[in-house]
């Protein structure tokens, strides 16, 4: 009987611990975000909006709903606030439904508000929106199945990445990095000015056979993240993956995916092996 | 094992990870993104060796405008720079976004397009100016 007590009270322990370290990495998401001029408010009622073909932004566009939170700045600035209040809030009352239900509207909110003014689908703030989920549910059963299916969703991402590769070929293309590089860095490449990184990149577009290296080193990589489906003995390694991965995204693609980094909690052993 | 545990401990979770699923399978092939349901290709589309190497820059009071070095997220700029020949207003937006984000007084504003040959050296074929801006 004991034992059962001990084993509740480690699991309410866990759940309460790994809500505030999600807690305080939305927060410094945002901070980040905000230091960007990211916030809504910020934006400055931009002209332009691309729904795709998302149906849930037609949804949110048709009802009005993208309009007033792009231009109305009650709307925004409020938006902006609550996306700084509620993980603090969250932090300090793990306990309280209350404030993770309306963080994980408003985090949706913001999500979709921001990719149709940058008329682009950006993926880095997926992790957010999930952590958003997960902090939900307040019963320590739930939250640690929910936790898991996290989990699931985090290997599905960088797993099917190799897929994707796989299905359109691009896995086999000769020469693909060095010309996504070539898109990708166009202004570096052709700048005078050489940098550290202009030359770093040049060296890789001069030399196919390690941006090929590259390319697969990253799809090898992904594939990866497929054992996690079937074991969590390798978490330790595929948290050190997943960061390996977005460090290399930087360094390579000079893309800024941290933000998408929330997601290699769940990668964490203290964490995930408390709450199963 | 995660299943069996989802099904017995909760079978509400249990039903909506199975249509979480199976609405990530129909967008999937469907190829096509709705929020919850996104693709994550990560460049797996196949780029062929571009024709010409395409750059644009903004030209700020007759100053290039350099973007790394912005007080604000490079990416966004981009992804409206790349969208502003589709609006008017777009000039006055853009002033009120660097006049508050750069603290920087905009009197013309202009966007270069530029093309360069695709192989080292990269020579400047063509630059087109297309103005954005002027008080």
């Amino acid at each position: 009987m004991s034992t059962l007590f001990m084993s509740i009270d480690s699991r309410e322990h866990a759940r309460l611990q790994t809500s505030r370290i999600l807690a305080v990495s939305l927060l410094l998401i945002w901070i980040c975000r905000l230091y960007q001029g990211l916030g809504l408010s910020q934006l400055m009622q931009p002209i332009f909006s691309d729904t795709k073909a998302d149906r849930f932004y037609w949804l949110l566009d048709s009802l009005g709903i993208l309009n007033a939170l792009i231009n109305f700045l009650p709307v925004s600035l409020g938006i902006d606030i609550l996306l700084f209040v509620l993980p603090l809030l969250i932090f300090c009352y793990p306990s309280n439904r209350f404030y993770a239900l309306l963080y994980l509207p408003t985090i949706v909110l913001y999500f979709a508000a921001y990719n149709v003014s940058a008329t682009h689908q950006e993926h880095t703030m997926v992790g957010t929106i999930a952590v958003a989920f997960l902090l939900c549910f307040k019963e320590n059963l739930r939250f640690s199945t929910v936790f898991s299916a996290v989990r699931f969703y985090s290997c599905f991402l960088m797993a099917s990445a190799f897929f994707w590769k796989l299905g359109r070929s691009s896995l086999w293309q000769e020469g693909q990095l060095t010309n996504i590089l070539k898109v990708q860095h166009s202004a570096l490449i052709t700048d005078s000015n050489n940098t550290l990184y202009s030359n770093w990149i040049s060296y890789l577009i001069d030399n196919p056979s390690l941006a090929n290296g590259l390319w697969w080193a990253a799809a090898l990589i992904e594939l990866s993240f497929i054992v996690g489906f079937f074991s969590k003995k390798f978490d330790s390694l595929l948290f050190l993956l997943f960061w390996l991965f977005l460090i290399s995204d930087f360094l390579v693609m000079g893309l800024h995916f941290w933000e998408l980094g929330i997601l290699s909690i769940f990668f964490l052993k203290p964490y995930s092996q408390k709450l199963d | 094992m995660f299943w069996s545990n989802c099904l017995k401990r909760d079978k509400l979770l249990f039903v909506f990870f199975l249509v979480f699923i199976i609405g990530q399978a129909v967008f999937t092939i469907k190829g096509v993104e709705t929020f919850p349901f996104w693709n994550y290709g990560m460049y797996s589309a196949i780029t062929e060796k571009p024709k010409n190497i395409e750059v644009t820059k903004l030209i700020i009071n007759e100053r290039e405008f350099n973007l790394n070095k912005a007080p604000f997220s490079k990416a966004y700029m981009e992804y409206q720079l790349s969208n502003a020949g589709k609006s008017e207003n777009f000039g006055l937006w853009l002033k009120a976004y660097i006049e508050r984000q750069a603290d920087i007084k905009v009197e013309k504003a202009l966007r270069l397009h530029q093309f360069y040959k695709a192989d080292k050296p990269y020579q400047l074929i063509r630059t087109d100016e297309h103005p954005i801006y002027e008080h």
